[in-house]
């Protein structure tokens, strides 16, 4: 059966690149026996598509089979895609044009030969759904169905609507602005003991909003937490704790990441005698000079996000943000924080 | 050109004459008839190639995911000004070629892939069953130090020097209580090899004789390898503590995922983790292997010197963050040479039902015989279900609402709503039954760690008394097991008569012919192994590797349900790759997807 469907191709724009270029070619696509309707979803993989008459038998057994098939490994009816990847594509399940050797018959008439003997699992057995009137797709035609398909395939492309950037964990958080700000742990911590074991100690009561795991070493002391509880916020994950990591945009992540990227920056700025080698490594920090400054901006860009800054870019972060933040403070330091916490803030730089 | 190598030229040039023959070709349909039109099996990376966007990343901004990904931080800018001042935009893809296989080989991609792994196997630590410091794995008594101003002022005596005819006594002041001189002797310790220790008191007894039998008046043996030294006010109290990074509980719950980054590191196949008969550990994780060992009846042991001569393990493959000779280096060793009750076989096979004890043990198992694991977890369907979750990305959920089930009695594998989730859960729990604490622990000595019906000399060997659960059989593990490991279960597939004829039956630990775990049937293998046979023969493992693989490095999971074509097909460059991690890395460095996004 040949198939002809307009897929979409974007390719890449050039490197260091302006323009992306959206070409539509017109791919042959075949090999997915018992092929989609003509109907499939644009731009969707042809191969995990069932036919109007899957799509029936899905519908068929979706009531008796669903709320426990809904997602992960045995998720087949999480969509159409799903039934017809997981389940109508593996012989192991399904032998196409052989009822009597497919697993799915077989657990409906309560012969299975895994671990189960039956499906649905539970005290009536499917052909007792049928005759109770539970289910009106009978086994008979789940058996013609499978006599009348033809070998499978899957299609093996990743989603096209995943999403492909992640945010920055909590080690990356930390280890990230520790090298991109010039701080250590000693502009966080002192080392105190607990039973002779090293313990990290917020210095000031932990007015630099401290960050430390507690599987790191030093470890947060104890008696103050708010270190390990900032990973926590960050969704730093812990074994110790039995916490997963976790990478979501959570409200927490968020709060935390403000606050931290505002009071480190304030640090860093303020280190090595406002001259910190890392922020300005030709010198001249907090420079009020507008082209001084932009240069810095540009710098930076390149520095936090990985991204180089045109001029027109530095000349629109200069006076939308830099510049006005002067002037409301009166004075050059909070333009330069809030500059840097600008760039931490940056979606480039929570995600990657 | 390769088809394959075009669409790689592709990326790089975003030619719209070379991108669109490369499309054309990867589709494979370009000259072919209709029916033979068949999509190509993807090579890794042509994985994702004709993903919709424009999202292609700018050089500098892929240097900066690789970095974040392979070692945990953003680039430098001394690698940003390395990268701009290459060359052109294929130049500098070429620099981000070189970073990735800079970075493979920096220890730092080994921190990656412990990190990876501490949070992807997630090994709780040894929970304590009495006040702290009792985690019991240490199975070695604590050691005080004579205080100054004592006759024996810098000697090592049991921190409870218990013995019950006399009474307490106080070995420092150098007499007994009967007023003889204290047993006083000289030994190179485990701990401190190269130096000598004075040991006093019962402690001094050295008698190899002595291994087996820890507790009262035996003395620490050679090289004091039953005792433990301390390093705090506290004694013991330093190996209980998490946050000692050279506490023995949490290097061993560390244990499974350097096991993991050290597969990675020297490139051995994946399957190493759950089926290999090496693990990784420092002498203090070794140490408890061997403390398992001897309480087995392997008295040999007690005078065994490489766990912990530096110059016995030097030469071992040892994590990059620590010199070679380094007693805190995580090194390789071979689990049955450290405990032979954890044996070398692949194929063991022992029915208690037909085969007399005892058993010889169980085959080693990677990190599913690591005492972090079997300890940490304390139960056989604990162990199961995080095995199933982590290892084979099984995942348990409550039944639907509308389904009626058939009366629970005794068996949660058969009966009831619990047969959801028991009836995977049960089949893989049977692998894990023979390992159990029984007691507490008090300066580290006191608790055992059961093995039943294993080992020649009887130690883990019971009369059947212990079956009626009166004392001293009254407790844990003898209380589960008694509740637990019924008749005609799917955890005890045993007939009753059986178990009333021999009750070390219950402790069946594979699976019978009627039995299966996801899909697969046992070979007979006993043990953990087995149950890693059957995850791996399901291609389980495999999936599962591959997929706490790509969310690290592609930033997201692959979804079972809607690309379980593309998962199927990364799986199979996986293994055909030998199921090594580094070049499965790599290659997902080089896909489309990775290459994606802003």
């Amino acid at each position: 059966m040949r198939q002809q469907t307009q897929v979409k191709t974007t390719l890449g724009r050039p490197l260091g690149g302006v323009v992306a270029l959206l070409v539509t070619v017109p791919l042959v696509l075949g090999g997915c026996k018992d092929s989609p309707p003509v109907d499939a979803p644009a731009g969707g993989d042809p191969c995990n598509s069932p036919s109007s008459e899957t799509q029936r038998i899905m519908d068929g057994l979706r009531s008796s089979c669903e709320s426990c098939h809904i997602s992960g490994t045995r998720g087949f009816f999480a969509s159409s895609s799903a039934f017809q990847q997981l389940l109508v594509a593996d012989p192991r399940l399904v032998s196409p044009g052989d009822p009597d050797n497919s697993e799915l018959v077989r657990l409906l008439e309560g012969n299975g030969t895994g671990g189960f003997k039956q499906m649905p699992t539970g005290s009536q057995s499917y052909s007792q759904l049928v005759a109770a009137g539970t289910v009106s797709l009978t086994v008979d035609e789940v058996r013609t169905w499978i006599r009348g398909l033809s070998a499978q395939t899957r299609g093996t492309s990743p989603s096209t609507t995943a999403r492909r950037n992640v945010r920055v964990g909590a080690a990356q958080v930390q280890r990230t602005l520790y090298q991109q700000l010039g701080l250590d742990y000693s502009d966080f911590f002192t080392t105190g003991d607990d039973y002779g074991i090293p313990v990290a100690t917020a210095i000031d009561y932990d007015s630099v909003y401290a960050v430390q795991a507690p599987e790191m070493y030093p470890a947060p002391f104890a008696s103050r937490l708010s270190p390990q509880d900032r990973w926590g916020a960050l969704g730093g994950g812990s074994a110790f704790l039995q916490a997963r990591s976790d990478t979501s945009m959570a409200p927490s992540f968020t709060q935390a990441l403000a606050q931290i990227s505002q009071r480190w920056c304030r640090l860093a700025l303020a280190k090595n005698g406002k001259n910190n080698p890392v922020l300005f490594p030709q010198g001249g920090s907090l420079s009020t000079d507008a082209t001084t400054a932009k240069q810095t901006l540009k710098r930076w860009q390149l520095h936090f996000l990985s991204e180089p800054a045109s001029d027109a870019d530095i000349e629109t972060l200069y006076s939308k943000l830099f510049a006005p933040l002067q002037q409301q403070a009166a004075a050059i330091e909070p333009a330069y924080v809030g500059a840097c916490s600008y760039f931490i803030r940056h979606p480039h730089w929570i995600f990657y | 050109m390769n088809p394959f190598d075009l669409a790689s030229e592709c990326r790089r040039y975003g030619s719209l004459v070379v991108c669109t023959g490369a499309i054309l070709l990867w589709s494979g349909c370009s000259d072919t008839p209709a029916s033979e039109c068949t999509p190509p099996a993807p090579t890794i990376d042509t994985v994702g190639a004709t993903l919709p966007g424009s999202d292609v990343l700018a050089p500098t901004r892929l240097l900066r995911r690789a970095a974040l990904v392979l070692r945990g931080a953003a680039p430098t800018d001394v690698e940003l000004s390395e990268l701009l001042a290459s060359g052109d935009s294929t130049a500098q893809n070429s620099y981000v070629d070189g970073f990735i296989d800079r970075t493979l080989q920096d220890p730092k991609f080994y921190r990656t892939m412990f990190e990876l792994a501490r949070d992807w196997l997630n090994v709780p630590l040894i929970p304590p069953t009495e006040t702290s410091a009792e985690y019991g794995q240490a199975q070695q008594r604590m050691l005080k130090v004579c205080a100054g101003g004592t006759v024996k002022a810098g000697s090592l005596y049991f921190f409870r020097d218990l013995i019950v005819a006399n009474g307490e006594e106080d070995p420092c002041d150098g007499l007994t209580n009967l007023g003889a001189p204290v047993a006083e002797v000289t030994v190179e310790p485990w701990w401190a090899p190269g130096k000598q220790a004075k040991l006093v008191g019962d402690a001094a007894k050295t008698s190899a004789q002595c291994g087996s039998i820890p507790m009262g008046v035996c003395g620490c043996g050679p090289n004091a390898s039953r005792c433990r030294a301390p390093e705090t006010n506290y004694p013991g109290i330093e190996q209980f503590l998490q946050f000692n990074p050279n506490s023995q509980r949490r290097q061993l719950s560390e244990e499974p995922a350097r096991l993991f980054a050290h597969i990675a590191w020297y490139d051995r196949p994946a399957t190493d983790l759950i089926a290999g008969t090496y693990s990784v550990g420092s002498t203090n994780v070794q140490a408890a292997y061997v403390m398992q060992g001897i309480e087995g009846g392997a008295t040999t042991l007690v005078s065994d010197d490489s766990w912990w001569r530096p110059s016995k393990f030097a030469g071992a493959p040892a994590d990059p963050e620590h010199p070679a000779g380094d007693p805190n280096a995580w090194r390789e060793f071979s689990v049955p040479d450290r405990n032979p009750f954890l044996i070398a076989s692949r194929n063991y096979h022992y029915d208690p039902r037909t085969d007399a004890p005892p058993m010889q043990g169980l085959p080693a198992s990677g990190m599913l015989t690591s005492p972090g694991f079997l300890s940490g977890l304390p139960r056989e369907r604990i162990r199961a279900a995080r095995a199933l979750e982590n290892l084979a990305c099984e995942v348990f959920s409550p039944p639907a609402s509308n389904v009626t089930f058939n009366p629970y009695v005794r068996d949660p594998y058969n009966e009831g709503p619990c047969q959801h989730c028991h009836k995977r859960l049960d089949p893989a729990a049977i692998h894990f039954k023979r390992w159990g604490k029984q007691g507490a622990a008090q300066e580290g000595w006191g608790a055992k760690y059961l093995m039943p019906d294993i080992g020649a000399a009887g130690a883990w060997r019971w009369p059947k008394v212990w079956r009626t659960g009166a004392f001293p059989y009254h407790s844990e593990p003898f209380s589960q097991w008694n509740r637990w490991y019924l008749a005609d279960t799917g955890l005890t597939p045993i007939s009753q008569a059986m178990i009333d004829a021999k009750p070390e039956t219950v402790f069946i630990d594979f699976l019978v012919p009627e039995q299966s775990l996801l899909g697969q049937k046992s070979d007979g293998t006993v043990g953990p192994l087995g149950f890693a046979k059957l995850i791996i023969a399901a291609g389980s493992f495999d999936r599962c590797v591959v997929r706490r693989i790509h969310t690290a490095i592609l930033g997201r999971d692959i979804d079972p349900a809607q690309e379980s074509g593309y998962l199927d097909a990364l799986t199979q460059n996986f293994v055909s790759g030998g199921r090594k991690v580094r070049p499965f890395v790599k290659a997902l460095t080089k896909t489309e997807l990775f290459r994606r996004g802003f």
